[in-house]
């Protein structure tokens, strides 16, 4: 039973990741089909769903709300904006650098913040956005106010990249990668400590468990990939400013994780997929509606699938799906047996 | 797991292959994108905008647009960008591939265009902004298809800076909004206080939510300025002038730039606002013009029908105006309604608009000049042209 | 001397409505353990429904009464239906059910109100006093005065009242509270519509000298959160406190930035905020603190 078991689970596993590549296959096939999506939606798809995949172990195994990814994406941003516009280094490179900044500044903001409770993170990653948002339109090499534009684009062997289908797959390459790493972060032995202090940090800690450094090392994960993110926003768009430190970010990814699933690997994706797309019909159709709407009943939208999942699927459609196909699997498997 | 995100591909497939259909754009019609503000802290801008656009569309399509042989229409197709420039990065790049369009009018400020400006360089797409700065259309050699209907901002600084010398200022304090327009213009006194031609005593930034400059305004007139220039848009403009008037600060020495536009008066500066100055194109004392030059006629004719339709007349309006009538000019003129055509078309183009007059060239891009400028002064509430 | 006393004039006008919102967020975290990030919203609310009414001629008294009314009435949705009933170990769940229900707030006034500020008139007229070269305006002495009015109010509501005790043994010991029959949801419910309402005469007495738009709510929920924390979350006066020193701090401190540094001033409150955070993480006031199991 236990073998067979063991191969279900690498059934289900082989099954979840031939749909999530035919997903993201399938995406420059539809976005450059169905009105209105456009190509640049993809990319923008990908590049969010990167972001947010580092809170799937942050915010659905440590269980810390963090509303500060905008500083770590912000970071990754200016990093490669500043380094290939003003030192002319390679993007790969900054994107490099720039993720390792990050990580270092994630690092170092959690050795002296998770001492705290959780909310207190929360507030303190807020607070970094903001003042590096503030810092960044200030400062000459960071561009002032009016940002860094003509951002070096990335090349892959010396040639250029072209489009933005072909972005597409680099970035989806970059997102398959990712979501392995989280995955396997998620089935280590660390991630059942991270349940365990999401689930009660003091019964834990009494247990001999300091949550402290494993929290850490999920919020460097998540700095990380939200800083890569970033980078590649840099130099797929050619132009940074202070709002990619927005706190709109730091929301936006939020929802992404939480309305795809916070506790699966594939819900960043999805949640991306979902966002992007009812950002996209919002603006394609809202104005047919009412003129007066802008870009503001989009945000109704927003926060109302952020309370809608929350309160009906906890764990988010995939986490959702998953446990309605368990359900569905778990009938016919016992039907013949009965 | 697997099946919901595959469901969930679907559902998408299924919901856009129903408007692909309605999507295939008539050949009769030019389509135009509209990047601009209908949202954010520039809303404001943003409105005045799209009323002036419909306007001079609406009296375009009445006749048509002469394309060759052929009559066709313009179809505007108008995005917000919500003031972000990033936002308005991801409109350009819809407009641009999504709608197939011929041009794109916006952003409708500096920060949302220079958001756009290489990517729509890249895509040899005719751009016509709004924003004042300098760099939106400058390298020139980096910016073949960029445009612009305001003026340059050095120009503005330079038209305040001649009164400056009539009245014997030497001293002023800048007060400017911390994004790329208040960036451009702070920059314009830097460079006159480094040439020795101003004494800029002190700046001050605030951000472009803010509500309340009372530290700034009391900053600055410790230094006692013989005067205040404020480079900022309404409704932080007007909140700007009252701050001034509650520190009793001589409003008769209170300089604002084009971007505080007419809304000045609305807007919250109120009665704070009798008495100041600001530099913008002579439409805004539009019913004072007296129509003798073609320039000045279709200044008048543009304030005349605005504010029929609108009520009361906004200085921005004309701005958009001009960039659509621009491109209109550049396709007759050109024979085609191609991007190329289009651009090169309209760096030839010599045209006199409701902003003022345009005279565009290889090396110049840069909206309506000197000429068309003047510092005008509210007088019983409304703007006044001085001699 | 002159500057520096205008600076902390305006400071604490500023931080008056600070103070009213962090009290709010510190209230909500004491009795229902719920961190709150909605609490802008009911100054938005209240501040923008004031402005409106009042630009549409109605009387200044009647307009912020109604504006207090719908402040309570969308904090009782908040709390009935937005969050759910058993809050326990749910704290992630119910902060992002507090940012959802912060998003949707400011949509709808959007919608309804858009994108533009409106101006209210100062409560009385007359033009800025001058004392000792420092500008007052009347409204600023408004501000204070109801502000203080409000906290002297709540302190005697907390210590006077039944319903204040009930809500003070709920904060220390929900079970124990529970058990000498006080209705836990009961008191959230209250404390939802009181933290509405601090927010609402915040804003209300802050429209006429900041004319409120749409989107005000998410910086003055910062601000708010950050004068909770500063002060500590545990003690409603530390909020009040913390409040008002995060206004003075805040103006005072760019007051004296050189003018060409003056772009950092917008980063001052968390700067502060994050000092706070790194050096003191249970606030400035509070001696300890306790974890619930």
């Amino acid at each position: 039973m236990a073998v067979l078991g063991r191969h279900r689970r690498l059934v289900t596993l082989v099954l979840s990741y031939g749909v999530f590549v035919g997903g993201l296959l399938l995406v420059p096939f539809l976005f450059t089909r169905v009105h209105p999506y456009t190509m640049a939606d993809g990319v923008l798809m990908v590049l969010l769903a990167v972001a947010a995949l580092g809170l799937v172990p942050f915010t659905g195994y440590a269980g810390q709300v963090s509303l500060g990814q905008a500083a770590f994406y912000g970071t990754g941003a200016y990093a490669t904006a500043i380094l290939t516009v003003k030192l002319h280094l390679s993007p790969w490179l900054s994107l490099v650098i720039g993720a390792a900044v990050a990580g270092l500044l994630a690092y170092l903001l959690g050795l002296a913040l998770f001492r705290a409770a959780g909310h207190y993170l929360t507030l303190a990653t807020i607070a970094v956005g903001l003042i590096l948002g503030v810092v960044v339109k200030q400062l000459d090499v960071t561009g002032g106010a009016e940002g860094l534009a003509g951002v070096t684009p990335l090349t892959v062997f010396g040639a250029d990249i072209g489009g933005d289908v072909n972005f597409f797959y680099l970035a989806a390459g970059i997102l398959l990668v990712a979501t392995v790493v989280v995955h396997l972060v998620c089935r280590s032995m660390f991630a059942r400590t991270l349940l365990a202090i999401s689930d009660s940090p003091v019964a834990a800690q009494s247990c001999g468990v300091d949550p402290a450094p494993v929290k850490r090392s999920m919020f460097v994960l998540a700095a990380v990939l939200a800083a890569v993110a970033g980078s590649l926003y840099a130099s797929w768009s050619g132009f940074v400013d202070a709002s990619t430190l927005d706190l709109n970010v730091s929301l936006q990814l939020l929802i992404i994780a939480t309305v795809g699933g916070r506790r699966s690997v594939f819900g960043a994706a999805v949640g991306s997929f979902v966002v992007v797309s009812l950002v996209r019909f919002a603006k394609e159709w809202l104005p047919d509606v009412s003129s007066h709407a802008g870009g503001q009943v989009e945000i109704i939208a927003y926060g109302l699938a952020l309370i809608l999942v929350l309160r009906l699927l906890p764990r988010g459609i995939v986490g959702g799906a998953a446990a309605g196909l368990r359900r569905l699997a778990g009938t016919v498997t016992r039907t013949p047996t009965r | 797991m697997a099946v919901g995100l595959a469901a969930v591909l679907t559902l998408g497939v299924g919901a856009g292959c129903a408007k692909q259909e309605s999507a295939a754009s008539d050949s009769t019609e030019i389509p135009i994108g509209v990047d601009i503000e209908k949202s954010g802290p520039a809303s404001v801008q943003g409105e005045a905008y799209e009323r002036a656009l419909k306007l001079v569309a609406r009296q375009i399509n009445a006749n048509g647009v002469k394309v060759g042989n052929q009559t066709k229409k313009i179809k505007l197709i108008v995005r917000d960008n919500k003031s972000d420039p990033a936002e308005s990065l991801s409109v350009a790049k819809s407009l641009i591939d999504n709608d197939n369009v011929a041009a794109i009018i916006g952003g409708g400020a500096s920060p949302t265009t220079m958001s756009i400006v290489d990517t729509v360089e890249a895509k040899k797409v005719p751009l016509v902004s709004m924003g004042s700065s300098g760099a939106i259309v400058q390298p020139i050699d980096k910016r073949k298809y960029i445009f612009k209907t305001p003026g340059n901002t050095p120009v503005i600084a330079d038209v305040m800076l001649k009164q400056f010398q009539r009245k014997g200022i030497k001293k002023i304090a800048v007060l400017s909004v911390d994004n790329a327009y208040g960036a451009a213009g702070l920059k314009a006194w830097q460079d006159l206080d480094k040439a020795g031609k101003i004494d800029l005593v002190d700046n001050e930034k605030f951000g472009d939510k803010d509500k309340d400059f009372t530290v700034q305004v009391t900053k600055a007139v410790a230094k006692h300025p013989d005067a205040v220039v404020v480079w900022a848009i309404p409704p932080q403009a007007g909140i700007a002038a009252q701050n001034l008037r509650q520190a009793k600060y001589p409003s008769n020495q209170v300089y604002f730039d084009t971007g505080a536009g007419a809304e000045l008066f609305v807007k919250g500066a109120g009665s704070a606002s009798e008495g100041m100055y600001m530099v913008h194109s002579r439409v805004l004392a539009g019913d004072q013009i007296t129509a003798t030059t073609p320039a000045a006629q279709a200044e008048k004719k543009f304030f005349t029908d605005y504010s029929r339709d609108y009520g009361n007349f906004s200085g921005f309006a004309p701005m958009a105006a001009d960039a659509l009538s621009l491109i209109v000019q550049a396709i007759t003129k050109g024979g085609r309604a191609d991007r190329e055509t289009i651009r090169d078309s309209l760096e030839k183009l010599t045209f006199d608009g409701a902003f003022g007059t345009y005279q565009f060239s290889p090396t110049n891009h840069g909206g309506v000049d000197e000429s068309s400028l003047a510092l005008l002064v509210v007088k019983n509430g409304t703007w006044t042209l001085t001699s | 001397m002159t500057s520096l006393a205008q600076f902390v004039v305006t400071g604490f006008t500023t931080g008056a409505t600070y103070a009213l919102v962090g009290l709010g967020i510190a209230l909500i975290a004491q009795v229902t353990g719920v961190i709150s990030f909605a609490q802008g919203e009911f100054v938005m609310l209240g501040g923008l429904t004031f402005a409106l009414l009042e630009e549409k001629g109605l009387a200044a008294p009647l307009a912020a009464l109604v504006a207090i009314v719908l402040a309570c009435a969308v904090g009782v949705v908040l709390e009935r239906l937005v969050l759910p009933r058993a809050r326990a170990g749910r704290t992630d769940q119910t902060i992002m059910l507090t940012i959802g229900a912060s998003i949707v707030i400011e949509g709808v006034a959007l919608v309804v109100v858009g994108t533009e500020p409106h101006f209210a008139r100062p409560f009385t007229k007359g033009s800025a006093l001058s004392v000792g070269g420092v500008h007052i305006t009347p409204q600023y002495v408004w501000v204070v005065a109801i502000t203080a009015v409000v906290l002297v109010a709540m302190w005697l509501l907390l210590t006077r009242t039944r319903v204040g005790w009930a809500m003070r043994a709920t904060a220390m010991d929900a079970e124990a509270a529970q058990l000498s029959g006080i209705s836990p949801s009961r008191m959230s419910l209250i404390v939802f519509v009181v933290a509405a309402a601090l927010g609402a005469i915040g804003g209300i007495v802050l429209a006429p000298l900041q004319s409120p738009d749409a989107g005000i709510g998410i910086a003055l929920g910062l601000k708010g959160f950050a004068a909770a924390v500063i002060g500590g979350l545990g003690r409603p006066a530390g909020a009040v406190v913390g409040g008002l020193a995060l206004g003075i701090v805040e103006r005072v401190a760019a007051g004296y930035l050189p003018g060409d540094f003056s772009g950092y001033s917008d980063a001052i409150a968390f700067a502060l905020l994050l000092l706070v955070l790194l050096v003191r993480p249970t606030g400035l006031l509070s001696a300890l603190r306790v974890e619930r199991v």
